[in-house]
């Protein structure tokens, strides 16, 4: 079998047949490295996404945690303020009412049983001789004292319907008073004082018989009331709004034709309650 | 991991020869050459040696040789010898002869004779027992005999 060696021996491939093959496996092995590559891309680009999602997802579950954890406690601060307000209201109002009854006493007049518990009315028909007598200030200077009228009433910007509505409207107030509030003879036809009842209930201020949303904000500066945009009702203590000047118009408070926004009680001395209208 | 083109410079006349062995067609030799090392590019095995590359690539040229063939049907060796003319007569006669045979003993010679491989390594290589290698060598070798000697 020398033969078949020496001539197999000979064959080989020429220069072109050899270019031809390495140039076709050199082709070939770019495209599979390319193909390697987009693999490599791809499969990185999929981490990249199921990274993303998976970041998403564990975002969207903690931001969603955040909010049931800190929504439920939020809420529960800001009701603290308000719950702890009722007791003292109710505190301050009751020894304001008992301090009224007492400087009445003291001033050699007949003494004015002021009981929570009784209606004016009541109070009224059980001695209608102990309704006090009118002031000798005209009630007029003191709402004029207790009002600040509204002079910059197209610069100030009235709640939006936005914040209103997210004021506790509904917040469970559970202070109720009765409170004597002198009304003027003279603008009511009736002659001497009468008495008006005011109640704040359910989040509700019932004023001569209208009701006024109550809005949670309480300042405790009087000189931090907004000119132009508040009215002041002391309870218990010596100015007093005229109940028949004050209606509500349009989601606004008016006074004397005067409009306000936003009515405030007077708890104590540097406490007081805010009111926006309920526009019913 | 040898590149691309050291293999094909250390493997693509081995591999050539073989496949025009058992094709007989310079053409289709050059295309399974071709097919075998971008079969190499794509697995990219890993050898235990340069045996064992080596046999893995006749493995891997003469199964595509044969899955050629079947497909395409045997196109002679006249163009082989065409091309690749013996250097005397006695030569010629003999390539004839051992081109004449069937392809499966063209494989067993060129592997036994030509690469030198044993006939356990070439029943490894074609995927066959030992014996079946024995028994077509004996076969090829009586079938070249007779033709020498009818040319005689």
């Amino acid at each position: 079998m020398s033969g078949y060696n020496e001539y197999f021996d000979k064959i080989k491939l020429n220069e072109e047949q050899h270019q031809a093959i390495l140039d076709a496996v050199k082709k070939e092995e770019a495209l599979l490295s390319q193909a390697a590559e987009n693999t490599k891309q791809k499969s990185s680009d999929t981490a990249k996404i199921r990274f993303m999602r998976r970041a998403g997802l564990i975002a969207s579950c903690a931001a969603l945690l955040a909010l049931v954890i800190i929504f439920p406690l939020g809420k529960r601060q800001s009701m603290t303020p308000a719950n702890d307000k009722i007791p003292e209201a109710d505190t301050v109002m009751s020894s304001d009412i008992r301090s009224e009854g007492a400087d009445a006493s003291l001033s050699g007049e007949k003494e004015v049983r002021t009981d929570a518990a009784l209606s004016p009315q009541e109070n009224i028909a059980a001695d209608p001789g102990s309704i006090p007598a009118p002031a000798e200030e005209p009630v007029a200077s003191i709402i004029t004292d207790a009002v600040i009228p509204n002079t910059a009433k197209s610069d100030h910007a009235f709640p939006e319907e936005s914040d209103r509505s997210a004021a506790p409207a509904n917040e469970p107030y559970e202070c109720e008073f009765a409170h004597s509030i002198e009304k003027s003879g003279e603008e009511t036809g009736e002659e001497g004082p009468v008495l008006v009842e005011a109640s704040v209930s359910d989040g509700l201020l019932i004023f001569n018989g209208k009701s006024y949303r109550y809005l949670e904000e309480t300042i405790t500066d009087e000189s931090a009331f907004d000119a132009g945009c508040l009215a002041v009702i002391t309870v218990g203590g010596d100015a007093l709004l005229d109940p028949a000047l004050l209606d509500i118009r349009s989601g606004m408070f008016l006074y004397g034709k005067e409009p306000y926004d936003r009515l405030y009680i007077r708890l104590s001395e540097d406490r007081f309650l805010c009111f926006v209208p309920e526009d019913n | 991991m040898k590149t691309a083109e050291e293999m094909v410079s250390a493997y693509e006349n081995m591999l050539y020869r073989a496949a025009l062995s058992h094709t007989g067609n310079c053409e289709d030799a050059q295309d399974m050459v071709q097919e075998t090392f971008i079969r190499w590019l794509t697995k990219r095995p890993v050898f235990e040696s340069d045996e064992h590359e080596k046999a893995w690539l006749l493995r891997v040229v003469i199964n595509l040789c044969r899955n050629y063939v079947s497909k395409k049907g045997n196109r002679g060796n006249a163009e082989l010898l065409d091309i690749y003319p013996a250097a005397d007569p006695e030569e010629q006669s003999l390539i004839e002869d051992v081109m004449s045979l069937p392809a499966k003993y063209r494989d067993v010679i060129y592997l036994f004779y030509y690469e030198g491989f044993s006939t356990k390594e070439i029943a490894e290589i074609l995927n066959t027992r030992e014996s079946t290698v024995r028994s077509q060598l004996l076969r090829a070798r009586n079938m070249l005999k007779g033709r020498l000697e009818a040319e005689l």
